[in-house]
């Protein structure tokens, strides 16, 4: 019977994954909370007592802040304690994600370099989803400030967007002939 | 050919010489050489062998449209097939051999081919060959086709490719081109400007002269200063390759040898091609010799390369003087002559010797002929743009919006006229009115062996042939003769043949037709594509947090809906004999307890006040009477009735319900949930949540599973009086939320606890160790399957097809009994679905002692006839360690009602008999899951 | 006039002044028995059959653009028979075997290569289901094995063999008789035999409606006039659905950009057909040498009707994953056709609802191997106005019984 225990090195534990360069920098974060509330947007953002609800390329800002992913999702990163499940005095939805999602940091001077190796994607044209396909993976980049970013993909495949992401920062590393 | 360098001049770097061999020849060049400047530069006439004919070839171009030089090339470990001299850089150490001839195209044994052309015209390969049948000739014609060879060679270092995008981009770096990027740039707009060759400047190098005063080169870099400046981006050596939907453009950057070039994909709000023009090859006899080139190919190899192509050189052209003019000042003597005279015929076989025209013979070593000019509007092309004949050329007509075309591309020839189409084009605004092309001469049909088109060997002859046997339609002529299907994707030959067929049918070129170009401009190598989604990294499974805590036991890993998972347990100590670890956790999980880490498990929240109906809806199974703390067991089908997954729902409140479904269908479920929540039902009070990864689930299955899971703190009551099977209950694990289930996949008393991914490891570890000493496990997913299939329980896509309906499964009540609408519904009652020879699961049993039987083995009937007919399959087959004895599932027609009943096992071609028996093997009264 | 080796030579000799049309270039008549809409190779093929088999009967082929234009001149040229379920081996080998007399039959060499075809599974499950696969194609009377590894890469040295694949090749499904030919030899081969039979081919004659008369179907509407017809059938591929709402059927097809490649001409690498479900590609070496690729549909539809970029990332990096020496091989040209896909990717034969009026279409991207089929049951269908036995599964109305053959359900994709 096949055993792929060999062909698989062992995954990076989340605190090695760190790779410092001049162009681009990555780390892997570990958000306190991260909280997919849907339903109507002013009514998630009074639940969760943040302004707005950021797109691509808002600014985000150093959460706690709130991301934009369909018209009627936002995910709140850092944000309040609350109960998950139906909330029916504000009709809406909540459930913890915390874990579920794997967020890595992406900075420096080719930053929106690296980010477009992956996808289409431009400071100056806008989204009202941070939701993308980076690379093949299901993700969402947002912009916290200046050349600070961030993506969001599932946990359980945080060890290959990490491979891809340090595959391609290294490329980035090389100068072009 | 008597090419050779000049001691001045060009843009090459004489102090940077290099050295390569070409069919063991040791040649030297200069950096800013390609491998064919280099080539001429040291008197090489010879260069390849035409594909059909093995005729000697010489270099046509100096470009991306020469049909002829291309080479194996090795270097360093790296080799390549079929590497296009014209626009390769040469560097040190290369080895180049000729493609298609053998030793070498200077004396290649298949150029007595030549001899029997007349025998292979085009086509030749549809009239012959039928008897005794192709399969006869083919190894030898494969053999004779092809052109370079491909060799195992080193692997490359990924490209790093990546999207962009731009306000403008203008392609070609010429006169055109730099002036509107350069007007764009400075107008303030976002402006790329991609230029194929290394050195920007286009036909400036080759006309010689000067612009506002400065050389080509000079004036050339000076508006790339500008450009970037004003804030623009330049990339030389790159080429677009095509133009898709809404204006995406491909660009591919050329890179050294041994890496692969590096793909942009660029969104342009406009997009101006000055792509420029290339000569139309005159038409004549003998046109196809060493030594007959593109005169202004001649002009570029001087501007570029410094490289003369010949001292005694006979010029035909339409306005000859400029030309003529700018060789002779580098020193060759030019004799004109009229390229629309009677009779013309090159003389000499591996090399140009003479012209004869009208019957007078002109010594010369070079024949520089063209016809005219053709635009090069293969992008316009790509995007639909369409083509007028004017004269005699097709130049860009009509297209689509944010495209235009300026210069040489849209046939406008005048310095000052190309710079004003340029500073318009730049700001968007509308072009000046096209002025005349320059006039050309289109060939006629003649006499002798004139090429039409010079890597594929087609001679007007065969387009004469093309038309009396009526392939008349642009498409036909090229497909049936080939014309145009080389790697320079017929920019010499269209038009050519088009006029010569148009000829022959008494009609005009554009009624004749205009082929379509294809994507990409010039080949690319396929290592372009893919990026680092390749190896380890294509479509790469998803990882378990536990996988360390699997890793330490030993765990042997393998995929599971793509999951990377534990299989077994203990590898090492069961080296080779993986099959004693299964048996042993079987049966540890039937006598103790096993641990399964089974967080791939789909766990996806539906809330809201109509999440209960809607979820009755999507279910085949009644839900709406699901209560809180309750959990059922459940079909989502597809609208034509089949099981699409199988799974558990959970209610955990009046509005919130958790869709426990197959781990390899998380991604179709949420899908399928999402679509259907947005058509009949109202979206804002039904949510979908796929929190699957957000929750590691642990399961302790089996008789002690109660013992230990009370040990381990999760602040439920345990007892059976207070959590019944097919139940849930919220707890805490270590002050984070804890959610127990009691599902059972293994028949077993189970107990599945899912906690937040940051309480795994505390809860595994404590499962493992509360357990031991009871004698309890860790289990893999090789034992699961077992488990389950000994209880008859279904692996969907395994033991189910995409025709298997629910009451195939034996879940016939809803289809009887459900009244409210649901997925599916209709397609239950259709013929189909009512047919008594559906096939139903069964298990079976094999005789005494005999082995398990194959999975993928057919049941039939009719075997003792000698045609056997299909009427099922194995599904699932394992030795069972439980009853000691092969155990199997099965799909077979009308199983239901053939309990007891004997049938016969076929599996490639061998027979075996085997008995229907109920699919569940084990505790069919689930006294045990229940306990 | 007849092709061969000696006209070839006789020829040569003559200044290959004595070849004839290889089709004529006619008017159309006003009326035929039976008018056939689409010139490509399902059409033609069907032409010919017509004449061949049930003649004498008047007929004509109208074709909008130029003879095998279409899919016929755009596909992979695949040819194979290997599928699971009966209905579909019955066709499909049908196919294979007209396919294997055809270059004779034709007297025009179609280039019919049968040098195999392996579907490689890359995991213990998949070998399990092949085997299940290899039973029902045997079972179904027609050739197939399952293969090891150790065969595989004695057929195909270049796939990845490598201890570093990602997809490790176990064993394959391997269909000896399956092969390639030559995709426009087909369509001209058929159109010559056809034209010579007495078929007017009628080409840049586009139809734009039906004469319908009494609720019958008695003919079409053309860009060159009205032609009256005893039985109009339509074989028209990926416009089947507009062409359909002109008569007033509605057809359970979607339209998609099926994408293509061709590489240069290189030395031959490669005997087989190799398709790699895992890597998402499959790949074969024409007789010239190019390497003829292919994978699966676009996911979104294209206006430019060539296909988009994000697919060849899909298609050409698997490609090199599964033969990496393929790497520095060179893409010369790109395109795409449009398929008409059905609810079960099975294909549409018989009577369309409005009487007078049938149906050749749905074949999605699977029509070029079953053009010899296709041709012959379509013919039957249209000459006796009934199904042959081994087209009536493949019926309109089992989109109302639910008898549908999804041989995609069959490997356990539910859709």
């Amino acid at each position: 019977m096949r055993d792929d225990a060999d062909r698989w090195p062992a995954p990076s534990p989340a605190d090695a994954m760190v790779l410092n360069g001049k162009a681009v920098s990555l780390r892997r974060v570990v958000p306190a909370r991260q909280v997919l509330v849907s339903g109507e947007r002013t009514a998630a953002l009074t639940l969760v007592d943040l302004p707005r609800a950021a797109g691509w390329p808002e600014e985000a800002g150093d959460p706690p802040h709130a991301l934009s992913l369909r018209r009627d999702r936002i995910l709140v990163i850092d944000g309040p304690a609350m109960t998950a499940g139906w909330c029916a005095d504000l009709g809406l939805a909540v459930s913890d994600v915390t874990c579920g999602l794997a967020v890595f940091e992406v900075t420096g001077p080719a930053a929106m370099t690296l980010l477009a190796t992956g996808t289409e994607i431009a400071l100056s044209e806008p989204s009202a989803s941070v939701l993308r396909l980076w690379h093949g993976f299901e993700v969402m980049i947002c912009r916290l400030a200046g050349d600070r970013f961030r993506i969001h993909t599932g946990a359980g495949r945080a060890e290959a967007l990490w491979q891809t992401a340090c595959a391609q920062a290294r490329l980035l590393e090389t100068p072009a002939p | 050919m008597t090419g050779r360098r000049l001691g001045k001049g060009g843009l090459i770097d004489r102090g940077r010489p290099l050295s390569f061999r070409f069919d063991g020849r040791e040649i030297q060049g200069f950096a800013g050489d390609t491998l064919a400047s280099a080539l001429v530069a040291s008197g090489v006439g010879v260069v390849a062998r035409s594909f059909k004919y093995h005729r000697p070839r010489g270099l046509w171009a100096n470009w991306a449209e020469d049909p002829n030089a291309l080479f194996d090339v090795a270097l360093d470990g790296v080799t390549r097939p079929n590497v296009h001299g014209a626009t390769t850089v040469l560097e040190d150490g290369m080895e180049l051999r000729s493609v298609n001839a053998w030793p070498s195209v200077r004396r290649d044994l298949k150029a007595g081919l030549d001899l029997f052309h007349r025998f292979l015209p085009a086509g030749f390969y549809y009239k012959a060959f039928m008897w005794p049948d192709w399969h006869l000739f083919e190894p030898s014609i494969r053999r004779m086709a092809g052109m370079g060879r491909v060799e195992p060679g080193e692997p490359g270092t990924p490209a790093l490719n990546r999207h962009d995008r731009c306000d403008l981009l203008v392609v070609g770096g010429g006169l055109a081109g730099l002036t509107a990027a350069r007007a764009a740039a400075e107008a303030g707009q976002d402006v790329v400007l991609v230029e194929d060759h290394p050195v920007a400047g286009g036909a400036l190098h080759g006309f010689g002269g000067t612009v506002d005063g400065l050389t080509g080169a000079e004036w050339a870099a000076a508006q790339i200063a500008a450009i970037r400046a004003a804030g623009g981006r330049v990339m030389c050596a790159t080429t677009a390759t095509g133009i898709y939907d809404h204006r995406l453009v491909t660009l591919v950057t050329a890179a050294p040898f041994a890496q692969a070039p590096r793909l942009c994909r660029m969104r342009a709000d406009r997009i101006v091609l000055a792509t420029g023009a290339v000569d139309r090859p005159l038409v004549f006899d003998g046109n196809d010799r060493p030594g007959v080139m593109s005169p202004f190919a001649a002009l570029d190899l001087l501007g570029r390369q410094a490289v003369l192509v010949g001292s005694r050189i006979a010029l035909l052209h339409p306005q000859p003087e400029p030309v003529a003019a700018r060789l002779e000042a580098a020193g060759a003597s030019v004799s004109i002559h009229d390229p629309a005279a009677e009779r013309l015929r090159v003389k000499g076989r591996k090399a140009v010797t003479g012209l004869c025209v009208a019957g007078c013979r002109h010594g010369c070593d070079t024949i520089l002929a063209a016809a005219g000019s053709t635009p090069l509007v293969n992008l316009w092309c790509h995007a639909g743009g369409k083509l007028d004949w004017v004269e005699a050329s097709f130049v860009p007509g009509e297209g689509p919006e944010g495209l235009s075309v300026i210069g040489a591309a849209r046939g406008t020839s005048d310095d000052d006229a190309i710079r004003e189409e340029a500073r318009q084009a730049a700001l968007g605004a509308a072009l000046p009115p096209r002025g005349r092309p320059a006039s050309g001469l289109l060939p006629n049909p003649l006499r002798g062996r004139a090429w039409v088109d010079l890597q594929n060997d087609v001679t007007t002859d065969d387009i004469a042939l093309a038309a009396r046997e009526n392939f008349t339609s642009v498409e036909h002529l090229k497909r049936y003769t080939t014309l145009g299907m080389g790697t320079d994707q017929g920019r010499n030959s269209n038009v050519n043949g088009l006029a010569l067929m148009a000829q022959h049918l008494g009609r005009t070129v554009p009624e004749v037709g205009t082929t379509k170009f294809r994507p990409p401009y010039v080949p690319v190598p396929l290592e372009l594509y893919g990026g680092t989604r390749t190896g380890a990294l294509n479509h790469a499974p998803k990882r378990l947090v536990l996988e360390p805590q699997h890793r330490a036991l030993d765990a042997a890993l393998g995929e599971y809906g793509g999951w990377l998972r534990p299989a077994w347990y203990a590898r090492t100590e069961h080296a080779g004999r993986a099959d004693e670890a299964v048996a042993r956790e079987v049966l540890r999980t039937r006598q103790v307890a096993g641990i399964l880490d089974a967080s791939p498990l789909g766990k996806i929240e539906v809330m809201g006040p109509d999440a209960g109906a809607f979820l009755n809806f999507v279910y085949y199974n009644t839900m709406a009477t699901l209560e809180p703390g309750r959990v059922r067991y459940g079909f989502m089908l597809t609208e034509r009735g089949a099981v699409y997954d199988d799974g558990v729902l959970a209610r955990l409140g009046p509005d919130h319900f958790v869709v426990s479904c197959s781990s390899s269908h998380v991604v179709g479920v949420m899908q399928h949930l999402e679509a259907w929540r947005q058509d009949g039902h109202d979206p804002d009070r039904i949510h979908v949540h796929d929190a699957t990864q957000a929750w590691a689930t642990v399961t302790v299955t089996g008789p002690r599973a109660r013992d230990i899971v009370s040990d381990l703190g999760v602040g439920v009551d345990l007892r059976a009086c207070a959590f019944p099977h097919m139940a849930i209950r919220e707890g805490r694990f270590r002050s984070a939320p804890a959610r127990v289930s009691r599902v059972s996949f293994t028949g077993e008393l189970s107990f599945e606890i899912s906690v937040p991914l940051d309480r795994a490891r505390i809860l595994w570890s404590a499962a493992l160790a509360v357990g031991a000493p009871m004698g309890s496990g860790p289990l893999g997913m090789e034992a699961l399957s077992i488990l389950r299939a000994e209880k008859g329980f279904v692996i969907i896509g395994q033991d189910t097809t995409g025709d298997t309906m629910p009451h195939d499964l034996g879940f016939a009540g809803p289809r009887d009994r459900k009244t409210e609408p649901y997925v599916g519904d209709h397609g239950l009652q259709m013929e189909v679905a009512r047919d008594p020879d559906r096939l139903q699961l069964v298990g079976l049993q094999v005789l005494d002692h005999a082995p398990k039987l194959a999975r993928g083995a057919h049941l039939v009937r009719g075997a003792a006839s000698g045609r056997p007919v299909s009427e099922g399959y194995v599904t699932s087959s394992y030795d069972s360690p439980t009853l000691l004895r092969p155990i199997a599932l099965a799909l077979l027609a009308r199983g239901h009602t053939r309990m007891g009943e004997a049938v016969t096992v076929w599996h490639m071609g061998e027979l075996r008999t085997a008995r229907v028996v109920p699919a569940c093997a084990i505790d069919p009264e689930g006294g045990r899951m229940n306990a | 006039m007849t092709y061969s080796a000696f006209r070839l030579f006789r020829e040569g000799l003559r200044g290959q002044r004595g070849w004839t049309q290889a089709w004529r270039s006619p008017d159309p008549a006003a009326e035929y028995d039976i008018v056939i809409v689409g010139g490509g190779g399902h059409g033609l093929a069907t032409a010919y059959y017509l004449a061949k088999r049930h003649g004498p009967l008047r007929v004509a082929v109208v074709e909008k653009g130029w003879l095998g234009g279409g899919n016929t001149g755009r596909n992979t040229t695949v040819i194979r028979s290997n599928y699971f379920f009966p209905e579909s081996t019955a066709l499909y080998d049908l196919s294979v075997q007209l396919y294997e007399g055809l270059s004779r039959e034709l007297n025009y060499n179609i280039m019919f290569s049968q040098r195999g075809m392996l579907v490689t599974c890359h995991s213990e499950a998949e070998m399990e289901m092949g085997a299940r696969t290899v039973n029902a194609i045997r079972l179904n009377g027609t050739d197939a094995d399952l293969l090891g590894t150790a065969q595989v890469r004695a057929l195909a040295p270049i796939l990845n063999f490598s201890p570093d694949a990602r997809y490790p090749i176990h064993g394959a499904i391997w269909q000896g008789r399956a092969g390639t030919a030559r995709h426009d030899a087909v369509a001209w081969g058929y159109a010559r035999a056809a034209d010579s039979l007495g078929v007017d081919i009628i080409q840049n004659c586009e139809v734009t409606g039906f004469v319908v008369e009494g609720g019958t179907c008695k003919g079409v509407e053309t860009t060159r006039g009205t032609i009256r017809a005893g039985r109009v059938g339509m074989a028209v591929a990926g416009h089947s659905s507009a062409l359909g709402t002109r008569a007033g059927i509605a057809l359970p097809i979607q339209s998609y950009a099926l994408q293509a490649f061709v590489t240069e001409p290189v030395k031959p690498i490669i005997d087989q057909v190799a398709f790699s479900p895992a890597y998402g590609a499959y790949f074969s070496q024409s007789d010239r040498g190019g390497l003829v690729i292919g994978g699966g549909l676009d996911r979104v539809p294209s206006y430019g009707q060539r296909g988009n970029t994000p697919l060849h990332d899909e298609v050409l990096g698997g490609l090199v994953d599964f033969a990496p020496i393929l790497a520095r091989t060179k893409l010369l040209r790109h395109w795409a056709g449009i398929v008409d896909v059905t609810p079960d990717s099975s294909p549409i034969l018989g009577a369309s609802g409005l009487p007078g009026l049938f149906l050749n279409c749905g074949w999605g991207t699977g029509g070029f191997k079953a053009i010899p089929a296709g041709g012959y049951l379509f013919a039957h269908i249209l000459a006796e106005g009934a199904h042959h036995d081994i087209s009536r599964p493949f019926d309109l109305d089992r989109f109302v019984t639910g008898r549908l053959i999804d041989e995609g359900a069959a490997a356990g994709i539910a859709h």
